[in-house]
């Protein structure tokens, strides 16, 4: 279907793509793997014809026997859309804001077949129908902003393969979706290829995407290939190193067990913080020992990131209570606030947005010291100690790749020699092979000072590899809490086990004011007979003591 | 209803400072001064005192006399006694006419200019554009309403025609002669609003133009024309077009420049021959009117952004 | 006036794309291909701008006292002649000589300019960076008092004012007192968009005091915004002061300002056009030149582009 033959692709004199050669047949998926920055998203545009002019292109792209790279702007235009179609990464941004959604889908129609208005309209709330939105009459007319993350990408879905295109080409189709969407994207993607008989190119950094979707797979870096073969034969034996890092990164050991620490640094109880319209975080407990590294896991608003400013804040919680090294944070005086954030850092996940970029990175990692009255001499100490040379102290972060500028980040939060650190996705916004280092490098002070971590993450592996309990967050609450190892072993609540699998959930989520709040997506629940369906709707399920499954039916519960 | 009260506080504090400040400053009595012969003190103070503008009287009794007044509706008296209100209410249509009609050609001007400039981004025209909108608006109003007069001038003194009027709204009344005289003072006011309009224009229509969504329409096989029209375009007006309804006020001051300059009896150029004659109460109404104009280009921003922006208040 | 508006325009122009690029981190930007990269030092434009404005400025500040006239003597020789010799910009109906004129008009205009400009972009920085810091009543306050200056017309109080005043520096004062509003709700805007940068939330999690945070990490960061406003501020208050004075409520005889001049060389421009052109044309031309050096300033202190030390 479609052959590409030594395609190169450069940007004034920075060259994205160099000498790539693959190609997809009908009915094929092929996964297009590779880390930000080498030339994937570049190959996905120049397929459309939709680099901007400064990109010069050489090499051929043959669809179907027609050559794209010579083919005039107005048949480009009539074959995207129609022949080939592009399934973008969603970002709210990919849907015009101003326009409803299933008129934006009817305009694809309508640009390539001569049907009228109402034909068009109706097809669009087809198309959406067949990629699974719920509803769709009703959701056509809604606009982008009122669809969730998944919604939008299944309309993407449906919008790109409207004219059933022989050619389909989705470009980190999950990237920005939870794990347990992700899943449903892809059933999405490839029931559309089933509908259509398309041939796809499946674009992700992600090799578990890969893994569960496609035929065969093509590994680049900086532009060029690396691998390709057949999944199986790439997964299973990666010939090149490069190919087995980034296997290596998607799998992980379990911590070994030991015994819990005795004293506890860090004691959250009942906390509740309700946003006007959104109850954040609706009663949650569990403790921090010294020296201990608790995982907390969570979809995107399950409230992970409203915890951790609560806990950061040290002020009085709207209802439950902090202890943060013994101290009730409810009633500290000001001084000894200040006081207890030398012992209480935070690393967050995007460097480049944690480190004030008109400072240089000596006075960022000294301005903890100063602030605190303390000598900033240890400065050259501290950038030894996370492995940067001493030399880029006069430096800007701008000038420093991301890996280093999270370096920064955790030199500047162990500069006080603090007893927790709370870790707020530090990898999730780095290449995987980098992301391998910062964590050796986070391991390896949790070594030697003693360092006790609370981790947010999304990447399951790296919580197995890192963690030695783990909390699951769902809603405001905490699903299941416990020994990592434990949980990963045996999941009890149906919330972990649907993580852990990735297995798709219904991304329908409607608000439960009483009851488990899980239900309307528990496959559980789902299959039960109605007699213990009914405490699942009037009870909410506790955890109690310090491991446990908020679920009325997981084995350790009586039925 | 919060909005609303605080609109109404905005207004009531703003014409009163004005008051206040107009009534401390300036100094009524000077427009007797220069009488032969000199009137008698009590005769001014009586003729001063009818007119609420007396400053022997104490401020804040002359300040509830104005405010008790305007709550009736009526703004008072200038010094030789004609009456505010009257007076404004005539010339408020005559600067209402003057600032449609340059916001109206400034407003296509610029829309027009700043579009074609960012769809041939760094193109011939996107250059051109650029480098006279760099000139225009270095150009000071003042300025530019007596060159395009002395232009005008010297045009019709070489080619002896007259066709462009520079000095007043109208001569005789018909339409074509209130158009003749329209040209130069809209001109004025639009030549600098379509300068600035069509620069925040390009750069609203370049951030729509790389955005995700451009490139999803491109994607689905729309013609270009297509997607700058019906994407980016509709896109790009919900922030020209509050701004837009935000300059309405500026295009006020500039009234003010160009109504004096051209002789327009409106209220710009009353404002200035309030405050050499020292009308106190002019100047407050004038204040008035102008808060709220300014109040309601907030309230049509607002309108502007549900309709153009369907769905969200962003 | 009109023209401190642009800077609405170009303080979203760069606050825009920063809060963008952060937005998905970790998803590869697919084609950044319109981050060109711009000259790190002065750029053609502004260079030529930058000389330009100290030409004027040395001309400001040593053409009055090079000239054998000056602002007060009237040559009864020669009434409203055109440029000769003795007077190379010609004279005035009542015999001033207006090159000295024009030269001393350019001098209170370009210093009137700077001041305002420097005072009333660091009074909005103040205010709008911490109305947006700390929200609640202080915002409120703060805003209120810009709400209620923007609504008065601005004009019209520095006419009222300052037609009594015989001292210019009162008129600086007022000029900058009408001129902040703008610049302090753009502040403001983007500091409640960078106070939840993870960068200040750091500095707060690690115990700095709110007013430090506003003063070390949240206005330096406004530093390009504030630039170009200030760059901006310096035109429209030159544009402001030109106004005032053609009115005659600005700078008042027996100080020049080249509004004045502009107002009383309008109706002989016609046939005396040295009377309007010097003082039209040199205002032009100093208004090119500051915006030329604003919009250079502002590529310049973009932080992403300094060069590594």
């Amino acid at each position: 279907m479609i052959d590409v033959t030594d395609l190169s692709v450069s940007f004034g004199t920075t060259p994205a793509v160099k000498g790539l050669s693959f190609s997809v047949a009908r009915g094929e998926i092929l996964g297009l793997i590779g880390e930000s920055g080498s030339g994937k998203s570049a190959t996905a545009l120049a397929l459309m014809g939709l680099l901007p002019r400064t990109a010069s292109t050489s090499g051929s792209i043959l669809l179907d026997g027609e050559e794209l790279t010579t083919a005039s702007e107005k048949r480009l235009t009539a074959l995207r859309g129609r022949a080939m179609a592009i399934v973008f990464q969603d970002p709210l941004q990919a849907f015009t804001p101003v326009h409803r959604v299933g008129a934006q889908i009817a305009e694809a129609v309508r640009v390539h077949q001569r049907v009228p208005r109402k034909t068009a309209a109706r097809r669009a709330v087809e198309l959406l129908d067949l990629v699974g939105i719920r509803d769709p009459h009703q959701r056509a007319r809604a606009y982008p902003h009122e669809f969730s993350g998944g919604m939008r990408q299944r309309a993407l879905i449906a919008m790109a393969i409207a004219n059933n295109p022989g050619l389909l080409i989705a470009d980190e189709p999950t990237t920005a979706l939870d794990v347990t969407v992700q899943a449903h994207i892809l059933e999405v993607l490839k029931t559309a290829q089933r509908e259509t008989g398309a041939a796809v190119l499946l674009i992700t950094h992600d090799l578990s995407v890969v893994a569960k979707v496609a035929d065969r797979v093509h590994v680049m870096r900086r532009g060029a290939t690396v691998e390709t073969g057949t999944v199986e034969e790439v997964l299973r034996a990666p010939r090149e190193t490069y190919t087995k890092e980034l296997i290596a990164a998607m799998e992980a050991e379990d911590r070994p067990a030991s015994p819990r620490p005795l004293r506890t640094v860090l004691e959250v109880r009942d906390l509740v913080r309700h946003h006007p319209g959104v109850k954040a975080v609706d009663g949650v407990s569990f403790d921090l020992r010294s020296g201990e590294t608790l995982g907390l896991v969570g979809e995107s608003g399950s409230g992970k990131t409203t915890l951790l400013m609560e806990i950061m804040a040290l002020a009085r919680p709207q209802q439950g209570r902090i202890t943060v090294l013994g101290r009730d944070t409810a009633n500290v005086s000001r001084r000894d606030r200040r006081r207890i954030r030398r012992d209480l850092q935070i690393v967050f996940q995007d460097p480049s947005s944690s480190l004030d970029p008109r400072m240089t990175v000596g006075a960022i990692i000294a301005e903890p010291l100063t602030t605190h009255r303390l000598s900033p001499a240890r400065v050259p100490e501290l950038l030894k100690q996370v492995g940067l040379p001493l030399d880029y102290a006069a430096r800007h972060p701008v000038h420093l790749s991301g890996g280093q500028r999270q370096r920064v980040a955790i030199a500047r939060a162990i500069a006080l020699d603090p007893e927790v650190l709370v870790l707020d996705e530090p990898v999730s916004a780095l290449d995987p092979t980098i992301r391998a280092e910062i964590i050796t490098l986070l391991e390896n002070l949790r070594a030697e000072r003693g360092l006790s971590y609370l981790f947010v993450a999304h990447d399951l592996p790296l919580i197995r590899r890192i963690a030695d309990r783990v909390a699951v967050m769902y809603r405001g609450r905490i699903a299941e809490i416990g020994p990592a190892h434990q949980i990963f072993a045996a999941p009890a609540h149906p919330y972990t086990k649907a993580l852990l699998r990735a297995s798709a959930l219904s991304d329908d989520d409607p608000l439960i004011a009483q009851g488990c709040r899980f239900r309307p997506r528990c496959p559980l629940y789902a299959e039960l007979p109605a007699a213990p369906r009914s405490r699942c709707v009037t009870e909410e399920p506790e955890i109690t003591g310090d491991s446990g499954a908020a679920c009325h039916h997981h084995p350790g519960e009586a039925p | 209803m919060v909005r609303l009260v605080n609109y109404v506080a905005l207004i009531v504090v703003a014409s009163s400072l004005a008051w206040l400040l107009a009534a401390v400053t300036l100094d009524p009595r000077a427009n007797y001064a220069g009488r032969t012969p000199a009137p008698p003190a009590g005769v001014v103070d009586a003729a001063l005192s009818e007119v609420n503008l007396n400053d022997k009287d104490p401020l804040f009794d002359r300040y509830l006399t104005w405010v008790s007044g305007v709550v009736r509706g009526d703004f008072g008296h200038t010094w030789d006694g004609a009456s505010v209100g009257a007076d404004l209410a005539e010339r408020a249509g005559v600067t209402l006419r003057l600032v449609t009609s340059g916001l109206v050609v400034g407003a296509l001007l610029g829309l027009t200019v700043g579009t074609l400039a960012a769809v041939g981004h760094r193109g011939w025209f996107d250059r051109l554009s650029g480098g006279a909108v760099f000139l225009l608006l270095a150009v000071p109003t003042i300025v530019l309403a007596n060159v395009l007069i002395i232009g005008t001038v010297w045009f019709n003194d070489t080619t002896g025609t007259r066709f462009l009027m520079v000095s007043g709204e109208y001569t005789s009344g018909g339409p074509l002669d209130r158009l003749r005289h329209t040209v130069l003072p809209a001109l004025t006011l639009a030549l600098p609003l379509a300068a600035i309009l069509s620069r925040y224009q390009r750069s609203a229509m370049l951030d729509v133009l790389d955005a995700d969504y451009v490139r999803t329409a491109r994607a689905k096989g729309l013609p270009r024309r297509k997607v700058i029209v019906n994407h980016a375009l509709r896109t790009a007006l919900i922030p020209t077009m509050t701004y837009l309804t935000f300059t309405f006020g500026a295009l006020l001051v500039g009234a003010t420049i160009t109504e004096t300059v051209f002789g327009w009896h409106g209220l710009g150029q009353r404002l200035i021959s309030a405050i050499v004659t020292s009308d106190v109460n002019t100047v407050a109404g004038i204040t008035a009117v102008a808060a709220v104009t300014l109040v309601l280009c907030a309230v049509v921003a607002d309108v502007f952004q549900r309709v153009l922006n369907p769905g969200r208040a962003r | 006036m009109s023209t401190r508006l642009w800077g609405r325009f170009t303080a979203r122009a760069t606050a825009g794309p920063q809060p963008a690029a952060s937005r998905f981190p970790g998803i590869s930007a697919p084609v950044e291909t319109r981050q060109e990269k711009r000259p790190r030092m002065f750029s053609a434009t502004g260079i030529a701008g930058l000389a330009l404005l100290s030409f004027l400025a040395a001309l400001a500040v040593l053409g009055p006292i090079l000239i054998p006239w000056t602002s007060s003597d009237r040559d009864f020789e020669a009434f409203l002649q055109p440029p000769s010799a003795n007077h190379p910009f010609g004279t005035t109906a009542s015999g001033g000589d207006i090159l000295v004129l024009t030269l001393l008009g350019l001098r209170k205009s370009l210093i009137i300019g700077l001041v305002v400009a420097v005072a009333a972009t660091a009074l909005a920085a103040l205010v709008g960076a911490f109305a947006g810091y700390f929200l609640g009543w202080v915002d409120r306050t703060l805003m209120w008092v810009t709400d209620l200056l923007l609504v008065i017309p601005a004009f019209l109080v520095v006419a009222v004012v300052s037609s009594g005043q015989e001292q210019w520096i009162a008129l600086v004062v007022l000029l900058a007192a009408f001129m902040w509003m703008v610049t302090a709700k753009a502040v403001r805007g983007v500091t409640i968009v960078m106070r939840d940068r993870e960068y200040v939330k750091a500095a707060r999690f690690m115990g700095v005091p709110a007013h430090r945070i506003v003063l070390r990490h949240v206005i330096p960061n406004l530093a390009s915004l504030l630039i170009a406003d200030a760059t901006v501020n310096v035109s429209a208050a030159i544009l402001a002061e030109t106004t005032l004075s053609y009115f005659g409520f600005g700078v008042v005889p027996p100080d020049v300002s080249l509004g004045s001049l502009i107002a009383d060389g309008a109706p002989t421009a016609l046939y005396a056009p040295w009377t309007f052109w010097w003082a039209a044309g040199l205002l032009i031309a100093l208004i090119v030149a500051v915006n030329l050096v604003g919009d250079d300033l502002r590529d310049r202190f973009d932080p992403a582009l300094r060069a590594p030390e």
